[in-house]
């Protein structure tokens, strides 16, 4: 259906509102807390190491057009793997969504609502993105990129609104908590780029399937560049986080901000553009695996899936009962679970895939011209 | 009232906090709380407008949050900081340790990270009764002005509740805070004690004299850790922000070249210091190289400070003149206070690859072993004069 294909713009949104949602909560923090002073360096690095990792899954992709990871896993190994494949996204989606929306809530009450019941916030959250989510898949991505752009501005006007206040001189020392740590283990830290998950499904999705690569470095491009902003503003700004101390950084970094006398409490609209922030990454989330799930299981109506996605996320945010178990969760089990479905699982997928269909073209190739050389 | 929303009518907005060592308890809270202008008519019958704007309410407690909730029970509304313009530490609190204040309040929502930071000379509680402006009623008002001064004397520096929070938990340098006092005016002396000709004197002083009471900032107060270790002088901050670039404007008195018993006035308009340190043999080595841009005050009948050679006399006495405040404030700082608060660390941090190497070199410890070698070089650009410029 063409009413459902993406511009280029449209698709390089989708996949930064994913880092954008994670930067507004503790992702600059968590870098920072396991590189130090070197944080700078390791983003351009992790950043490097991301655009990389894209031109090979843009060239792992080029036998299968208009194909999505399902689909390979369906090349590959049936219907079986297609499923796992899918389970595994919906799964891993779900869960981190789920997190995600309870962290935020959580800071929401801590900030505003401290009356509040969580869960019910949480609930709000789902039941907006389920409604926005049953007028349809192009309205959610066109509120997304409206919203992904205005949330981008703030992120620039934290950066120079902070600018009067930063010490150039806190990139020192260079090489932070170490080489092995910047360079080594620091290499974990590209979980940062998760959003690429989009990128192993948005291909049948696109309005013209070449740009593919363009979506791809551009979103790759303007999620560096904002995760290096945040980073380099926290790094700059305050002394302590390099220590390891948890906080809300970004937030914290709003409050700091004086936009003259007249706008000194600026911190409250910024939460308000979050807010937009985290129903659009919701309502992306839901409605792409809505997408696969319809796919794969062979349903006709999208709604009983919103409503059972929507229902899993809200049972996801409701398994850890402690502020410790949701830092422990966003920093480990988010991160392992990302670097495995992202980087390795889908990779090895894809590999497989392009070997067999390279290997089958070779053989059909080399039969053609056995075939032409017998005739001869 | 809806569960968790209260109207502007049952909150009780705090101005200002006081902290002082308590005496039954480990603290005593003073909130200045501003009165809303309808209920400042009723307790003053609906008469001048000279009654407070603000009532303070002490509550000795263990905690700072314990202390909150003991006033939220007395008053039948609820205490709300988001208005909060200072934070009053006494001398006596701030040489015990403040640390676990701060980090309490920096916890607190309510509490902005833009609230200032003031160390009393006086009793925390004391500072708040007086103080009341002279010129302004509405106590918030009157106290961002109060820091707003700042700007136009360069006696003391406009320390947040962030900057503070930000020394303390930095290994480039120490924290710092503003220093305050109550002060004894006349309104025939609005110099108080500080009527020294000498501005090295400047400082700030308790003084009960004087027929009206207010507070003066001037000066700050230097930490080491979270401790309250020494104070810097009007002239001493002058020369500690010419240092740190975060110079704006000052008006400086020094000894006239050309009359023993006489000082001239300059007008100091810009000045930055280009510093560097370097590790020899495991000693800090800092040099700082000061350049001032100024302008001459003072005239007098006989006197022509234009020419060449008059004005090349000025800018002689004027280096020596800082050069001699610069190299005391270095030496005090560094053995003294052994607190760097001119934060010369971010200098030296550039010696060393990784964080650790950083701080197994203890900065914040070696700064006193320091040796310092300070250059100034001044430059009159003009007499500020209406009759003659350069």
């Amino acid at each position: 259906m063409n009413s459902d294909k993406l511009n280029t713009i449209e698709a390089t949104f989708l996949v930064i509102i994913v880092t954008l949602a994670h930067i507004i909560l503790n992702l600059p923090n968590t870098i920072l807390s396991s590189v130090g002073s070197s944080a700078i360096i390791n983003v351009l690095y992790i950043s490097f190491l991301t655009f990389m990792f894209f031109l090979i899954i843009n060239k792992l992709f080029s036998p299968f057009p208009g194909k999505d990871i399902l689909d390979i896993s369906e090349y590959i190994g049936g219907k079986t793997l297609k499923i796992i494949t899918n389970i595994l996204y919906t799964l891993s989606l779900t869960f981190t969504c789920g997190i995600l929306i309870l962290d935020f809530s959580e800071m929401l009450k801590l900030i505003y609502f401290p009356d509040a019941v969580v869960p019910f916030m949480v609930g709000i959250f789902l039941l907006t993105a389920v409604i926005v989510n049953k007028i349809g898949f192009k309205n959610v991505v066109k509120v997304n990129t409206l919203i992904v752009f205005v949330v981008l501005i703030t992120v620039v006007i934290i950066f120079i609104a902070s600018f009067s206040n930063v010490d150039y001189q806190r990139i020192f020392p260079i090489m932070g908590k170490g080489v092995n740590e910047t360079f080594i283990s620091g290499i974990l830290n590209i979980y940062a780029f998760s959003g690429l998950i989009y990128l192993y499904l948005i291909k049948p999705n696109l309005k013209n399937e070449k740009d593919y690569k363009k979506v791809g470095i551009a979103s790759i491009t303007l999620s560096s560049l904002y995760l290096l902003l945040s980073v380099a503003s926290l790094l700059l700004l305050f002394p302590f986080l390099t220590t390891g101390t948890e906080t809300l950084s970004i937030y914290m970094s709003t409050r700091a901000i004086k936009l003259g006398k007249f706008f000194e409490r600026s911190d409250a609209l910024f939460i308000l553009v979050w807010i937009f922030a985290f129903l659009a990454y919701l309502s992306v989330i839901i409605s792409y695996l809505t997408k696969i799930n319809k796919k794969v299981w062979n349903v006709k109506h999208s709604s009983p899936i919103i409503y059972i996605i929507a229902l899993m996320t809200l049972i996801a945010s409701l398994i850890p009962t402690s502020s410790e178990q949701i830092r422990f969760i966003e920093d480990y089990i988010y991160k392992y679970l990302s670097l495995f479905v992202v980087f390795v699982y889908s990779f090895i997928i894809l590999l497989i895939g392009y070997l067999k269909k390279t290997n089958y073209m070779a053989k059909r190739r080399n039969s053609r011209k056995s075939i032409i050389n017998i005739k001869h | 009232m809806a569960n968790g929303v209260n109207s502007i009518d049952e909150l009780a907005y705090v101005v200002a906090i006081g902290f002082d060592v308590g005496e039954n308890s480990n603290l005593k809270i003073s909130f200045q709380i501003n009165m809303p202008s309808s209920a400042k008519e009723q307790s003053s019958g609906g008469e001048s407008s000279e009654s407070s704007s603000s009532v303070i309410n002490t509550v000795e407690c263990n905690s700072f949050d314990v202390g909150v909730s003991l006033l939220n029970s007395y008053l039948s509304k609820k205490v709300n900081m988001t208005h909060c313009k200072y934070l009053i530490f006494s001398e006596e609190l701030a040489s015990k340790g403040i640390g676990n204040y701060i980090y309490s309040l920096k916890n607190n929502v309510e509490v902005r990270p833009t609230c200032n930071i003031l160390i009393s000379k006086c009793s925390a509680n004391y500072f708040l009764e007086n103080s009341k402006s002279v010129i302004d009623e509405v106590a918030a008002k009157y106290f961002s002005l109060e820091t707003s001064s700042e700007k136009n004397t360069s006696y003391t520096e406009a320390i947040t509740l962030k900057d503070f929070f930000c020394d303390l938990s930095d290994s480039f340098g120490s924290p710092y805070a503003i220093l305050g006092s109550v002060n004894g005016l006349d309104s025939n002396n609005v110099g108080g004690t500080n009527s020294s000709l000498d501005d090295k004197e400047y400082t700030a002083k308790e003084s009960d004299t004087g027929t009206q009471k207010n507070i003066e900032n001037l000066g700050l107060a230097v930490f080491k850790d979270d401790k309250l270790v020494g104070e810097l002088s009007g002239l001493e901050t002058i020369t500690h922000l010419i240092l740190s670039n975060r110079f704006q404007n000052a008006t400086v008195n020094i000894p006239s070249p050309f009359n023993d018993s006489n000082y001239i006035s300059l007008y100091i308009y810009s000045a930055k210091s280009r510093n560097s340190v370097q590790i020899l043999n495991g000693t800090p080595y800092i040099k700082c190289n000061v350049n001032l841009e100024m302008k001459l005050l003072s005239s007098s009948q006989n006197a022509n400070y234009m020419t060449d050679e008059n004005k090349k006399l000025i800018e002689e006495y004027t280096n020596s003149y800082f050069l001699a405040h610069i190299n005391n404030y270095l030496y005090k700082t560094s053995k003294e206070f052994q607190a760097d608060v001119c934060k010369f660390g971010k200098y030296a941090v550039r010696h060393f690859l990784t964080l650790n190497s950083w701080n197994n070199y203890d900065w914040l410890n070696k700064y006193q072993d320091s040796f310092f070698k300070a250059t100034v070089n001044s430059n009159l650009s003009s007499s500020y004069l209406l009759m003659e410029t350069e």
